[in-house]
């Protein structure tokens, strides 16, 4: 059996995890992460953290069965067409791919803003950094250099220890206790912290176009939870870290100009009052100072190392965003060029480089989605400042979103194929699926009320890829039958089927 | 069904356009790959292999260890060896399944592309 046969070269288990992690953890998540520590009272972020991750371990779960049954890089689209039709799948998968490309927005924002201000190279502008980026990865990826491997795994868990030691090292430091670490407020503002401790998350499942570089499905299943885990210790300690450093520093010395520009931001926010004592700020209203920073992790590292921790932090954003843009855009261009391939997309998407043999026309395609998304995000923050957490909102919305997709598909391909092989599956029967819908739908729900412009754009973007998937693809697919069908077939013709 | 000698015929036609396609040999100029081709319907089973780019031989059984595995049932292979199917769709719907790197499921679809242009 095939099952049985060994490939050459096979993923191990620690690329399964440091892929999931290294696609979750991006720039934005520092900022992600210290939005989320804004919402809660006091060092409680981490139970937003640990309630997220727990749903994202159930929402892994499924995953894990699904891409046991069905294991292909085409995975998501394979889920819901096996479990729905075709139509709805290509419906989500394409607002799925679409939405999590806009994540790309605030990413390149942050990480522009990084080297903008962490490099010190003042002259180019930060929205000039964020291009130069976005052109060096394109070209990293139409010459197929793939950062993958031992060289990916190395990158990661260096990334990962080194989060993971200096925030020990910071709250050890601390001149201020753990505040409140398990009083998070207000249960509303809990609802919402969780909203972005999803965001925390996002990328983890990315793990499962990896399913046909394993001969062991299992390791998939392992590897979704363990990446929830390693990111769950990485984000609690971090956010903990962050907040213990940076909030006392600030109560300290909220003079500083740096702080007091912070203080200013969260005032015209509304964060803090007009009136406020900034000599008599508490923990708390430090912390929605802080908040207001688009690169806390910049100031947090300055704060702990100096200007070498400027340095370290600098080229940890880069390789963060190099490594989630490398691998996302490399699967995302691929599954463009494989609709192209299909008939669901414009033949212009299939085309390959001779010399590189990578899809250069989608790959040009998503790059200039991404620029154009990542300079909208430039605008709207010039216009309006922070707007670019809106695309944080957004980016957990649609994970949310396909997590419930993923749910349901589990319950419907349960109830149509009973039979059907399941290297894992869910235990307790449809409770764990049935919670995840629930949950996460609950949670969309939440966001969409928050942040109405999120439920705007989503249903343009579905409304579009619907009409896309409806109207336009069957027309297209009708060409390509056609055309197909006018080539004489090379095969030739069995001397029992001639007779018939 | 196809029988194992069909598909032997198709894998060796298949054979012939990709070492004569001289864009697919600059493309696979640095592609040293063994694949193992496999029916899930019958017992046909194929080993292929390439040397950078050229394929030098095509034989009937698994043989050495493999980069690729490509499963499918019988008459998908037969069709897609001699260029009358378009494996994407097939990849696409789960009924076409690979064990490989995601470059190399890239690069093979990229080779029946190159082979048998879409018009």
């Amino acid at each position: 059996m095939v099952s049985e046969i060994r490939l050459a070269k096979v993923v191990k288990q620690r690329t399964v995890v440091s892929t999931g992690a290294g696609m979750a953890m991006a720039t934005v998540s520092y900022s992600a992460s210290m939005e989320l520590a804004t919402i809660v009272l006091g060092d409680s972020a981490w139970i937003a953290i640990l309630i997220a991750g727990i749903f994202c371990l159930m929402a892994g779960a499924c995953f894990a069965e699904l891409s046991g049954m069905y294991p292909t890089a085409a995975g998501i689209k394979i889920f819901i067409e096996r479990a729905f039709n075709e139509k709805v799948a290509m419906l989500f998968a394409t607002m799925y791919i679409t939405v999590a490309i806009s994540v790309v927005g605030a990413e390149t924002f942050v990480l522009a803003r990084v080297l903008y201000e962490g490099t010190g190279i003042t002259a180019v502008p930060p929205w000039a950094w964020g291009v130069v980026f976005l052109i060096a990865v394109l070209l990293l990826n139409v010459r197929g250099i793939r950062i993958a491997g031992t060289f990916q795994d190395v990158l990661a868990y260096s990334m990962f220890a080194f989060l993971i030691g200096s925030s020990i090292y910071a709250m050890s430091i601390s001149p201020a206790p753990l505040q409140t670490p398990t009083m998070p407020g207000d249960p509303a503002d809990l609802v919402k912290a969780v909203a972005v401790g999803v965001f925390l998350y996002v990328g983890f499942e990315w793990v499962t176009p990896l399913a046909e570089e394993v001969t062991d499905q299992r390791l998939i299943a392992r590897g979704l939870f363990l990446t929830i885990g390693v990111l769950f210790v990485t984000y609690a300690l971090f956010n903990a870290g962050l907040t213990m450093t940076m909030a006392p520093a600030i109560q300290a010395a909220p003079g500083d100009p740096v702080y007091a520009g912070l203080i200013d931001a969260a005032i015209a926010k509304g964060a803090l009052p007009a009136g406020i004592d900034r000599a008599a700020l508490t923990y708390d209203q430090a912390k929605q100072a802080f908040g207001t920073s688009v690169i806390p992790h910049v100031l947090f590292y300055h704060r702990l190392f100096g200007s070498v921790g400027i340095v370290v932090i600098v080229i940890m954003s880069l390789v963060a965003s190099v490594t989630s843009f490398n691998a996302g855009t490399l699967t995302a261009s691929r599954y463009m060029y494989a609709l192209a391939r299909d008939g669901s997309l414009p033949k212009i998407f299939s085309r390959i480089s001779i010399n590189y043999a990578t899809p250069y026309v989608a790959l040009i395609a998503l790059s200039g989605l991404c620029l154009t998304i990542s300079l909208a995000v430039f605008v709207c923050e010039y216009f309006r400042p922070e707007s670019y957490e809106i695309f944080i909102y957004l980016g957990a919305f649609i994970e949310c979103m396909i997590y419930t997709v993923m749910a349901c598909s589990v319950i419907v391909l349960r109830r149509r194929r009973p039979a059907e092989a399941r290297p894992y599956r869910v235990p307790f029967g449809y409770v764990i699926p049935a919670v995840v819908a629930v949950f996460f739908s609950l949670l969309m729900l939440a966001i969409v009320v928050e942040h109405p412009v999120v439920a705007v754009v989503v249903l343009c973007v579905a409304m579009a890829a619907g009409y896309y998937g409806w109207r336009v693809v069957p027309r297209m697919r009708a060409t390509a039958r056609a055309a197909r069908k006018a080539k004489p077939r090379r095969r030739p013709q069995r001397s029992s089927d001639a007779q018939a | 069904m196809a029988t194992q000698s069909e598909i032997s015929e198709a894998l060796a036609d298949f054979q012939v356009q990709c070492n004569e396609n001289e864009r697919l040999r600059r493309m696979q100029r640095d592609w040293t790959k063994v694949l193992h081709i496999v029916a899930e319907d019958n017992d046909s089973r194929h080993t292929m292999t390439v040397v950078e780019g050229e394929t030098t031989s095509v034989e009937e059984g698994l043989i050495g260890t493999p980069d690729i595995i490509v499963t499918t049932d019988s008459e998908t292979l037969c069709d897609m060896f001699w260029g009358d199917l378009n494996p994407a769709q097939k990849y696409l719907r789960g009924e076409l399944k690979l064990k490989a790197s995601q470059e190399d499921v890239m690069r093979l679809d990229a080779i029946n592309l190159i082979v048998w242009p879409d018009e």
